[in-house]
């Protein structure tokens, strides 16, 4: 049975990074959509 | 329709067609009918996911939700980019290593045959019905707005999806769902388009946005925590990563999407497209639904979007009621379209005051027209007796066949359509998977030549095409079949997920542990839907996944282990 060795999680974190960033990012756009045109 | 729409929507099917065909003389063995061989690019596996994902119903039910609640819905997504994340280091590299043609198989590998043959069954059963719902959705709207023959228009998404994946294999479906998936973006962006200018002159896309918004469309994140509400921040993420976990990483059709990655690397790439974009084109999509929104405010709507429910009103014994609500809702249209334009031009003076009055103004003419399209809902429930009746999916049909020029209408039905067949060849192409490696060659038949499966690969998969156009017009008849379908899936998937979870995540865990496990996780989540419906469907996957994984672990240490353990 295969292991999750270095080799399943290398190069994941900065793909991590970009993909939460993302996420991130756009949650606060709708946050700022809601609070501009909602008011 | 205009013969132009129909040379479009001809054309677009001949296309396909023909594309998906194409790929037969790539499919002739059975490891290229199923895997490609194991050697596409991720860049079109991953429109393959994201087109597989995107089914006709989340197309036009997702445009009908923006339009009707606004931006909310996308909270429903925001756990997948973490499920995509958790994926591309766990289900990815253990199901490429394990050379794998299906999820269920990897089972039997770490666990036993009973734990392979259920799970894959459940997958049979669940997704085999899902595929007809699938078909059926889209068929009732199209037939309904367009006045089409029903079983004609089952027969018209479902047999050339099934022709092209039965002949091509995982091939064709690709890369028609590549296709697929451009033809998707382009109806979004023309009716965006045609959105944009058919507001009027002196309203524009800002004041546009600030009406909507002024009705709450535009506020999509709801920070309560909930077990009873489906879409709020916290269900979204923590629900829906759940959910997501299980569709992408437990659910063959979409699980033989990545295994024809050429690599850990591409599969991984692959999954990364739908985490990156899938928010974002949901917000767009529902997006639509808002302009849509404030384009009627406009134009005349119709108070009910479904003409079939209209006719038997306007006809049957409760016409003069439907004719005085249908008074009351011209002059409440009147009365909201000035209250529109008057907002719009607040806007431009740049008073605040004024503004401000004008914008509760509209809110209480929007209240008007909805109250009186409630009351409207409210005789056709009790006319038809239907009373879970909502018209939010004809919607955006309605809007594509009466307000889009010549040509969009017939892109926008070749769109609905993609969005219907890209979905139905990869359950298609999964199910023939699962039945052909899962069930016959492991069980029924464990020695035959390549050329044998290959071609019992083709008959399993016309087979589920069959299965799929059947179950198709026994839904569209039968309404409540379509709620069946949709409970029977959520009640074993995030069981399903925790079988994988004790699979992967633990050393300890044994088949039947996993065995028993899911049995108790579906029967957990069965008990809690029928018993305390109230519990939003999300948390189900919740509860499912965790039943499994603890019932699973706890019998697996109390249990004695197997004599020779499969690890």
């Amino acid at each position: 049975m295969a292991d999750p060795g270095s080799e399943t999680t290398s190069g994941i974190g900065p793909i991590a990074g970009r993909v939460i960033a993302i996420e991130v990012v756009v949650i606060l756009l709708l946050w700022w959509a809601g609070a501009h045109f909602g008011g | 329709v205009h013969p132009i729409d129909w040379l479009v929507v001809g054309a677009y099917l001949a296309w396909v067609v023909y594309d998906g065909l194409k790929r037969t003389r790539e499919s002739d063995k059975v490891e290229g009918y199923f895997l490609a061989n194991r050697s596409l690019p991720w860049w079109a596996v991953g429109l393959s996911v994201m087109a597989t994902q995107m089914s006709a119903i989340t197309l036009v039910g997702t445009t009908g939700q923006g339009y009707r609640d606004g931006l909310r819905f996308v909270q429903f997504y925001f756990g997948l980019p973490i499920a995509m994340l958790i994926l591309g280091v766990t289900v990815v590299p253990f199901f490429h290593r394990a050379r794998v043609f299906t999820a269920y198989e990897y089972l039997e590998r770490r666990f036993d045959v009973k734990t392979r043959t259920l799970t894959s069954l459940l997958f049979l059963l669940s997704r085999g019905m899902s595929c007809g719902v699938v078909i059926a959705a889209p068929s009732v709207i199209l037939s309904i707005i367009l006045g089409w023959n029903l079983t004609l228009t089952v027969l018209l998404i479902g047999v050339p999806a099934a022709v092209y994946t039965m002949l091509g294999g995982v091939q064709a479906v690709t890369w028609t769902d590549v296709k697929q998936m451009v033809v998707i973006v382009l109806g979004v962006g023309a009716a965006i388009a045609a959105l944009i200018t058919g507001l009027p002159a002196d309203v524009g896309l800002g004041e546009a946005m600030h009406i909507a918004g002024g009705t709450g469309r535009l506020q999509s994140l709801d920070f309560r925590f909930s077990l009873t509400e489906t879409y709020t921040f916290w269900s979204g993420l923590i629900g829906g990563l759940f959910l997501m976990l299980s569709y992408f990483g437990c659910d063959q059709s979409q699980v033989q999407r990545y295994l024809t990655a050429r690599s850990i690397e591409e599969g991984r790439s692959s999954l990364m497209m739908s985490a990156y974009v899938k928010i974002p084109l949901q917000v767009v999509i529902l997006l639509v639904g808002v302009l849509v929104f404030a384009f009627y405010l406009f134009v005349p709507s119709p108070m009910l979007f479904n003409p079939k429910h209209e006719q038997r009103m306007r006809t049957g014994p409760e016409a003069p009621a439907y004719a005085a609500l249908e008074a009351r809702f011209t002059e409440a249209l009147a009365g909201r379209e000035a209250a529109a334009r008057a907002a719009a031009e607040a806007r431009r003076g740049g008073q605040r005051p004024v503004i401000e009055a004008t914008a509760e103004t509209f809110r209480n003419a929007d209240g008007a027209v909805e109250g009186v399209r409630a009351e409207a809902m409210a005789l056709v429930r009790a006319t038809t007796g239907d009373l879970a009746y909502t018209d939010v999916n004809y919607v955006f049909p309605t809007f594509i066949i009466t307000q889009l020029p010549i040509g969009l209408i017939g892109l926008l039905i070749a769109a609905i359509f993609a969005a219907a067949m890209s979905t139905i060849g990869s359950e298609l192409n999964s199910l023939a998977t699962a039945s052909v490696i899962d069930i016959y060659r492991r069980l029924l038949r464990p020695v035959a030549s390549d050329a044998h499966y290959l071609a019992v690969s083709r008959v399993a998969t016309g087979f589920w095409g069959l299965v799929a156009c059947s179950v198709a017009v026994y839904a569209t008849t039968l309404g409540s079949l379509i709620e069946v379908v949709n409970r029977f899936g959520s009640f074993f998937y995030g069981s399903l997920l925790g079988v994988f979870v004790l699979a992967i995540g633990t050393r300890r865990a044994t088949g039947t542990g996993a065995f028993v496990g899911l049995i108790g996780g579906m029967a957990t989540v069965a008990y809690v839907a029928f018993w305390h419906p109230q519990i939003s469907f999300l948390w189900h996957n919740v509860i499912g996944a965790v039943t499994v994984t603890v019932v699973g672990l706890a019998l697996s240490l109390v249990l004695p282990r197997p004599a020779a353990p499969s690890r």
